[in-house]
Formats: C-alpha cells, structure tokens, sequence
C-alpha cells in the first residue's frame, strides 16, 4: 500500500486475488448488504450520503487496474453514482459501466443495496459501509445517528490498519496446510436462465432459533449447517447420477477478525468445509449435527486456522507464479478455480452474526442482511444473519428448482418454529 | 395473513403463490395485495450489448485488403482479371456469411439464411462464368443451393417454434440431410450420365431415416431415455 496527495494503491490482498481472474461478462464474485428502511428512499439524498462518505471508506473509492504481473487497485478519480434496482440481485460487474467502481449503490422502494465486488472486500467490511452509509443517509433527512456500533465517524481521517491486507500481517509460516480435501457432490438442477438469480426470504424468530441450537447444545451456524447437509443428504439419494467417492460437504466462510483483531475493511475471512459421505451409510439428524459440531470446534482455532492462511499466502508467493505474466496468471487461476474452487464443497452457508446498529437507527431501520451472489458452479448459496429479534435466512439459487430451500424451511416448520417466506420470483 | 397449505411457511401478502412449491395462495378472508410495495423489482433480465466491433471491422479491413491486392496483382501480371476474380469472390462470401451479422444490430435469422443462399449462388454464377465448358450452375449448382437453403430454414423454424423435442428435430433434420443427398445424386447422375440411377444415396438416406427413427424411439420413451442419460452423462 502507498499513498501520496491522498491517492493510494493497494496490491490485492490474498483472497481477492482469485476474483479478478475468474471474471467474465457473464459471472462476477459480488455479494449484496441491504438496509430495508421503514420508509421510501429519497435517491438524491442518498447520491449526497454517498458522496459524503467516500473519502472516510479510501479503499472503495479504487478502481482496479491490471500490472505486468498481478492486478492492483487505485485510487479512483471519479464519482460513484446510486442507480435504481431494476432486475435480478448481484448481476455481472461491468467496471466500465460503473464509473470503474467496484461496488454500486442502488435503490429499490425503501431497501438501499450495497453490492460489492469480492476483490475489493467482505461482508463485515461491505456491512461496515452499508452502515455508514444508511447512518449518513438519515442523518441528511434530519435523524441525529451517532458514529457507534459499526458506523464510522465521517469527521475521522480513515486509519491506515482499515485498508491493511490482515492475512500478510497474521500469516506466521510455522505451519503450512494442505487445501487437498475429498471432493464434493455437486447438486444437479436445471439453471435458470443466464442473469437470473432467484432469492428466497425465510425469517425467522432468533430466540425459537437459538433456543432449539441450545437444546442440541450447539451453535446456530452448527444447527442450520446440519439442517442444510441433511436436505442436501435427502437430494444426493433421489439422484441417480450421484457418483461414489464424494462427501456432502457445506462450506462455512469463517470471519477472521473473532481470532486475529484488525479492523480492516478488505478482505479477511477463511472457510471450514464440513460434511458427512454417504458412502459410510445412512446419517440420522443426530449424528449429520454431531459430526459438524465437533468438526467444527477442531478447526476453528487461531493456530489451525493460520496454517489454512499460510497455506494460501505461501501458494501466491510461489516463485514461478509471481514471474507469470498477468494473462498466463489469469489462464493459471481460471484453471486452477475450475479444478479446485468450488470442487471441495456443495454448497455455501454464511453466518454474519448479529448485525447491530446504533440504538438511534434502529427504529428507522427494518432490517439489515446480506445476499450471496452466485457461484461459478454451485447452484445455491445461503447467507444467514440476525437484526433486532429476527433471524434472516437467505438462498440465492440459479436452480430452477427450489427443493434445497423448501427442505431446509420444512424442517424448522416441522420443529415448530414459524417461518415468513419472501421472494423475488412471482 | 396466509400459510402454504403445502410447505406450512408464512407467505408475504403479495405472493400468489408459494414460492417454495408454487402451490398457488387461497386465503378467502385475506386475497393477495396487489397494491403494496414490493421488496424486489419485477423479475425482467436487463442486459447491455457487449460491443464487439472492433474486432470483426480489423478483420473486415484484412479481408479487404487480400482480395484487393489480389485484383492488383492479377491485373499487373495478366492484364486481366482471371484467377483474382475467384479469391476476391471468396473473400465477399467469407465477409457476408461470417462477419455481416455480427454487425448487424438485430438480424433476422432466416433473412440471413436467404441472403447467405443468394451469395452462395452468385459465388457459384461467377464461377461458371470464369469455367464455361459445362453448364453445371442451373442444372446442378442452384437446385442444390436452393434445396440445402430451405432445409436449413425449415429446420431453424421448427427448433423456434419449439414445437419439437430436441431429439425430434434433430430426427427432422436427419430425414432432410438424408433427402438432399437423394437429390444431389439424382442431379449428378443427370448432370454427368443424363440418366437416372440412384446407388449411394439411398445408403445414405436409409442409415439418416434409421438413426432419426432411434432418436423418435428414445424420445417416446422416457424410461430409456433416462438410462440412456445416466449410462452416457459425461
């Protein structure tokens, strides 16, 4: 990272690296943070909001830019502009037509959507300034919102350590890990047509959540985790083109910041792959949530987890790969993303926590949540989070068919625990 | 409010149906709001067209440029248009049946099949213009062109209208190719023997109408269509 007359540069940090490369018209990594506010949103506002946020947030105001060896980003000397929603959630990103940004701010009714592109950063730091953003938004329609719980103080100068690549600072090469793992069964399912992407909306009370992980004596992304492998188990048996030798397997995207403190906005989280294989025989309930609770608890560690880290930050310092030239560096990883990408797991869950706001926005506020957009090969990604006392559980599908949903809401219908059910298919 | 009666989940008011199983909403004491805002735009897929021009205008240049230096070198070596006239001809036909349409802002698909015929043809009229000695172009050049060209429209027309399975109208094409191989042995065997007598032809035509009724076979018949897709899946 360098800077001179507040113009910056920053190489990709580890995770970003990949995204630029598997780019194309028709696919882009993006994910969507969405505020619904209880009331329309004023556009104008909104385009004022996000011109007076811009300088705190110094890493979305970049554009990338391809070297002779890796893509950079740097500082963007243009304005980004908020468009209205008009189609589908998390469509490719054509920089060119987005002022060269890598997010975009839109609006639809009263929900304001962040969609960012994965190169630039996660969901904690996207929701970071969503937050930011929504704060300034009804701070200009006369609400005093303070800078707390998430929103930045837009009359702070931004700190060097929120635009810091934290895997570089935390990766301490004692120990480097294997990513070879058994590989996964893909879920197979008429797509939707090209651009489509349908979204399903379960909420659900947190407490009815929390109290059935409780009575299991597991976490919620434990229970929902197993929920998922259980449907998804139900699937694999109905499918007669099911091959031997491959697990069920769920990835769980794991926020770095719980296990090593920074307060980076880009990129900084890992994922624990869990499951069961069918090959061993027929899984109760029972014994799917067992397997993933104390897989789980084996993996998330600050040592194992750094090894993970080293493993990735070690394979980018690959000699031969850094002499690559950038378009064999893209062929390379576009290669390489087929072979092992997405190869290791069948489908996505996110669990973002509880994401707070200060207690002035709240009521102004009727929810906060992220979508996954979709993946290269999996089909469906599911994106959990929790506001206030609801608990918002989100499939993203390029499936035509919504059995994996459906399944997975089933069950929590059949625990006794009321589900509300919105889409964006009619 | 309204259930699923089907998957037991809490709908919003606006839904019509349950987006989970599309059981469609009956709820006599609650019928669906069509007037409240929604959460999502209508579902319509908005696209930009990638411009990709310039690539097929820098070949439309080469293009031009080959058949005009092959003009000039003809004319300074014979005096004469001959053997240039061929490869510039070439040239245009290569120009109107592969980079045209990708300049065009929407083609229409059988108004380029028509135009392609007529190029074809017109290659064709100046290549028996250049070789006189036989008169192969009316007799057995344009009924081929013109039989091949509605084929291909007959066939591009079932597969829009969606009528047919993908299996039958790959059946559809395979009689046609059959059938045309008919007529070009029936218009070589006058062309070359003035006399009629089909060999090869109905070979070619009896494997085509075997294998076009394999394929209506297997669609009928779902059962062995799926085990036919499970053994071959790649």
């Amino acid at each position: 990272m360098a800077s001179g007359r507040n113009r910056y540069w920053f190489k990709l940090d580890n995770a970003g690296k990949i995204y630029p490369a598997v780019r194309s018209p028709n696919y882009a990594s993006l994910f969507r943070a969405t505020a619904r506010l209880k009331e329309p949103v004023d556009p104008q506002t909104l385009q004022q909001a996000l011109l007076d946020v811009m300088p705190r947030f110094p890493i979305f105001q970049c554009r990338i830019r391809s070297g002779v060896f890796w893509y950079y980003m740097e500082t963007n000397p243009r304005t980004p502009r908020v468009h209205p929603d008009v189609t589908f959630p998390c469509q490719p990103m054509r920089f060119e037509e987005n002022e060269d940004f890598m997010f975009r701010v839109l609006y639809y009714g009263s929900s304001i959507h962040l969609e960012v592109f994965h190169a630039l950063s996660d969901g904690s730091g996207g929701l970071v300034f969503l937050k930011t953003l929504v704060a300034q938004y009804l701070r200009l329609k006369g609400h005093p919102i303070p800078a707390s719980h998430g929103v930045l103080d837009l009359a702070e100068k931004p700190d060097m350590e929120e635009m810091e690549d934290a895997y570089r600072r935390y990766a301490n090469f004692r120990v480097i890990r294997s990513r070879a793992e058994q590989r996964a069964y893909h879920l197979r399912m008429k797509k939707l047509p090209t651009f489509m992407l349908a979204v399903t909306e379960g909420v659900i009370p947190l407490q009815a959540m929390l109290q059935k992980a409780r009575s299991y004596h597991a976490s919620m992304t434990e229970l929902m985790a197993a929920v998922l492998l259980d449907v998804i188990l139900d699937l694999h048996r109905c499918d007669p083109f099911a091959r031997r030798g491959e697990a069920v397997k769920v990835s769980v995207p794991v926020n770095m910041r719980n296990y090593f403190p920074t307060r980076s906005l880009r990129n900084f989280s890992l994922y624990v792959n869990v499951g069961v294989d069918p090959q061993y025989g027929e899984y109760t309930f029972e014994e799917i949530l067992s397997q993933v609770h104390h897989y789980m608890r084996y993996q998330l560690n600050g040592k194992f987890l750094n090894a993970q880290m080293c493993g990735n930050v070690a394979s980018e310092r690959n000699p031969v790969l850094r002499c690559m030239p950038l378009f064999i560096k893209n062929a390379a990883l576009n290669a390489a993303y087929r072979l092992s990408g997405e190869r290791y797991f069948t489908t996505t869950i996110t669990n973002l926590g509880a994401i707070d706001a200060p207690p002035e926005m709240k009521p102004l506020v009727e929810t906060i949540f992220v979508t996954l957009g979709p993946a290269k090969i999996n089909p469906i990604q599911c994106a959990v989070s929790s506001y206030g006392d609801s608990l918002r559980i989100i499939f993203s599908s390029t499936a035509s068919s919504t059995a994996l949903e459906r399944g997975f809401f089933r069950r929590l219908v059949t625990w006794g625990i009321p589900v509300s059910v919105i889409s964006n298919k009619e | 409010m309204s259930y699923c009666v089907h998957c037991g989940v809490k709908l919003d008011p606006s839904a019509s149906v349950c987006p989970l199983c599309q059981t469609p909403v009956q709820n006599p004491r609650q019928p669906v709001d069509h007037d409240s805002p929604r959460f999502y735009p209508p579902p319509q897929i908005v696209t930009s067209v990638v411009q990709n021009h310039f690539a097929v205008i820098a070949a439309s240049i080469l293009l031009l440029m080959g058949g005009v230096i092959c003009l000039v070198i003809d004319i300074a070596v014979n005096r004469a248009f001959t053997w240039s006239r061929i490869a510039a001809g070439a040239t245009a036909l290569f120009w109107v049946v592969a980079l045209m349409p990708v300049l065009l802002p929407c083609p229409n698909i059988y108004g380029l099949i028509l135009l392609d015929c007529l190029c074809v043809i017109a290659y064709l009229y100046l290549m028996q213009m250049i070789f006189p000695d036989r008169a192969w172009f009316a007799s057995l050049a344009l009924p081929l062109v013109i039989a091949c060209g509605l084929s291909i429209m007959l066939v591009v027309c079932l597969a829009r209208s969606g009528m047919l399975h993908k299996l039958s109208l790959a059946s559809c094409a395979l009689i046609l190719l059959g059938a045309v191989m008919i007529l070009l042995e029936t218009r070589l065997d006058l062309f070359l023997e003035g006399r009629l007598s089909l060999d090869w032809s109905w070979g070619v035509f009896a494997i085509t109408f075997a294998l076009a009724l394999l394929l209506a076979v297997i669609n009928i018949f779902q059962g062995l269509k799926f085990e036919l897709k499970k053994r071959l899946h790649l």
